[in-house]
């Protein structure tokens, strides 16, 4: 009789335990369903930029400046500073209204390396996630200078996969994706971007743009290493475009001032 | 109850394949329920997307939280990822005592053979060994190769030796089964290698590769359970990009017009997840409501009190194995029926518009019964309806608990009289 009496026991405690269980699940799923909704109902499409390694969050001011001297708008500035032990230091604001700010994540360790640039996509995760949350946005644009470019493909290739904000447009500047290395000696960092490709979003629209001085570097990086992102990402994504700047300013530290380059980015990256 | 279906039940689990399974199930009880105790840690716990790790937002505030996982999360992959291969042991160890010839070489030949069989390294550079095949899911693969080791080595080995000389008299068997293994792990490589198995998946992902309809929704959902019920519990690759994409169009619309009719309402993804699932597949959780009402056997209730919190959060294998229910025709027809019938109920609701259709993506491991309600975005109704739905499967499962009772009954009286 008393061993009954706990099987009846135990009855009601599951129901009570559905019981129980659904009042805090309800209250998460109209929130979820909220926040659900906000996300999409977003227009907001930021620009959100990684600067190369040595290069602090100004790196772009520039060229924030002259875009919206040339264009005759005022996209605003957001810089984000991922700190060592994880810290997200932000300086400047997204103004309200602005449908296209342009937000540019930098790291405290920006030195050069691949072990850096894994742990730089890392932190830039982290910050990407920050951001989602802080402005609600359901799709992204990305500018990668130099190594940011290579930051902004381990990203794609290890964080991204399944994220319900959506990188519409790619353009890595000048980035080596086989550091200074000739073609028939692939680092060991391109061979993983190539192993993991399978990663990269397939509606994602790319452009590599190279400089150079000569006929094969920009003065750091050889024109051969840019090009080897189209072992990456063409056939991958839906469209690689390659495309090659020369002249004035080619140099690779000069290129986000380039004026070819900017209007690349005007045309391309901007709505 | 009819004594002719009875008698019928009893002389199948006596039969030796079915004695030696059930067996094996019973003593692998203990590690699967270990294994789903440690998953429900790691993964509904623990988890930052899990269902109660989300909800009480454990990220932020248990430190070092993917160390804590990771180790815990071994504990279901020493355990649920490898039963393939105790399974072998077991069974090979079992059918070598019901057939009167104990030998400890036919446990390790077991073993050795099925790592064998399915062994290949995954073609990388770097040695890694693919061991999806030893898993839980491939768990009656586990039991064959124990049980016709065992039989080989009753029929060709010498039983009763002392343990030294058990290994040098019993050649015979021994080099039969690593044969039997070798040619099997050749053929396997020979399949492989000419990539067949992809062949083999493609032309199963043809077959579902198309936009969902209801029917092929209730054909998914009658072909998994029924492969849980011969013993191969990992439900079929069927979820493609195409299923998960047709989640994605529904949530999208749902987004975009707020009402109106989704474009795939019967994408197995919220259908069969939300009614199909409840404590896995087989309403499972209906099963351990119904033994907790009325089952008469001390070992089956406590089965089921060691198993409800794992079939709560849908981690059927430890009510399976120690029921058991693999083969187990007396739980054939219920197992089979109540997800037809939920699916059936909520086909019609839906397609009436009298329910809503589940479109809001839910965290992981939440519990069966609470998906609807919570795939709906929190509606009420939804939740009412899902205790419904246990409450007709309960009753469905009634009949048969009480049939289980009776042929363990007469079970009990067969050895009793064995026994005299």
């Amino acid at each position: 009789m008393r061993e009954n009496k706990i099987r009846y026991l135990l009855i009601i405690m599951i129901f009570a335990a559905i019981i129980l269980l659904a009042i805090p699940t309800g209250i998460w799923s109209k929130k979820n369903v909220q926040d659900l909704q906000k996300r999409h109902d977003s227009r907001l499409t930021p620009i959100i930029m990684i600067p190369g390694s040595s290069a602090s969050v100004n790196r772009f001011d520039a060229l924030v400046r002259t875009i919206n001297e040339r264009t005759q708008t005022n996209h605003s500035l957001l810089k984000v500073k991922v700190m060592n032990d994880g810290t997200i230091q932000y300086s400047g604001a997204v103004k309200s209204g602005d449908l296209e700010p342009f937000i540019v994540v930098g790291f405290e360790n920006n030195r050069d390396g691949y072990n850096n640039i894994r742990s730089q996509a890392k932190m830039f995760n982290r910050a990407f996630r920050q951001l989602k949350l802080r402005y609600d946005f359901n799709n992204f644009r990305g500018i990668g200078h130099s190594n940011g470019g290579l930051i902004y493909t381990a990203f794609l290739e290890n964080y991204y996969k399944n994220d319900n904000v959506k990188i519409t447009r790619l353009m890595t500047i000048g980035s080596p994706y086989n550091f200074a290395e000739t073609r028939n000696r692939p680092t060991q960092m391109l061979q993983d971007f190539i192993k993991n490709r399978k990663n990269l979003p397939e509606n994602l629209i790319m452009y590599s743009v190279a400089g150079t001085q000569n006929y094969v570097a920009d003065g750091l990086v050889p024109v051969s290493s840019v090009e080897a992102g189209k072992f990456i990402y063409q056939g991958q994504v839906k469209h690689y475009t390659q495309i090659t700047v020369t002249g004035r300013l080619a140099q690779h530290s000069a290129l986000p001032q380039n004026t070819e380059v900017l209007s690349l980015i005007e045309r391309y990256i901007l709505k | 109850m009819n004594k002719k279906v009875v008698d019928l039940l009893t002389r199948f689990e006596n039969s030796q394949f079915i004695k030696v399974l059930n067996w094996s199930m019973m003593v692998l009880f203990p590690v699967a329920l270990l294994g789903s105790f440690a998953w429900i840690l790691n993964m509904v716990i623990l988890n930052p997307n899990g269902f109660i790790g989300n909800m009480i937002n454990i990220n932020h505030w248990l430190d070092n939280l993917w160390f804590i996982r990771t180790v815990i999360g071994d504990i279901e992959r020493a355990t649920m990822r490898l039963l393939a291969l105790y399974a072998a042991v077991i069974s090979a160890s079992v059918s070598a005592k019901i057939y009167r010839s104990p030998s400890l070489l036919a446990e390790v030949i077991a073993v050795v053979s099925y790592v064998l069989i399915f062994f290949h390294t995954v073609r990388n550079r770097r040695m890694i060994v693919d061991t999806s095949y030893y898993t839980s899911n491939w768990f009656i693969i586990g039991i064959l190769v124990g049980y016709v080791t065992g039989l080989i080595f009753a029929k060709l080995g010498k039983a009763n030796l002392s343990e030294r000389s058990d290994i040098l008299e019993n050649w015979k068997p021994f080099s039969l089964m690593i044969g039997l293994a070798f040619i099997l792990h050749i053929l396997y490589a020979i399949f492989r290698t000419y990539s067949l198995d992809t062949v083999f998946f493609e032309g199963a992902t043809a077959f579902s590769n198309r936009h969902s309809n209801y029917w092929l929704s209730l054909i998914i959902s009658i072909i998994s359970t029924f492969s849980l019920w011969i013993g191969y519990a990992g439900t079929l690759n069927f979820s493609t990009n195409i299923f998960s994409n047709e989640s994605l169009a529904n949530l999208n619309y749902v987004l975009n017009h707020k009402s109106g009719q989704v474009p795939y309402p019967f994408t197995p993804n919220s259908l069969n997840n939300g009614f199909a699932q409840v404590g896995g597949s087989g309403i499972l959780l209906g099963l351990i409501i119904a033994i907790l009402l009325i089952s008469t056997n001390k070992r089956t209730i406590k089965v089921a009190n060691w198993s409800i919190m794992p079939v709560f959060f849908g981690a059927n294998m430890p009510l399976i194995l120690g029921l058991p229910l693999i083969l187990n025709p007396i739980y054939f027809i219920p197992f089979l029926l109540t997800p037809i019938i939920n699916l059936t109920i909520s086909g019609i609701l839906m397609a009436l518009k009298l329910i809503p259709v589940i479109v809001y993506p839910v965290l992981e491991g939440t519990p069966g019964i609470l998906v609807p309600f919570v795939g709906s975005g929190g509606n009420i109704t939804m939740l009412v309806y899902s205790l419904f739905l246990l409450i007709l499967d309960i009753l469905i499962y009634l009949p048969f608990v009480k049939l289980a009772n009776q042929v363990a009954k007469i079970n009990k009286e067969v050895t009793d009289d064995e026994r005299k």
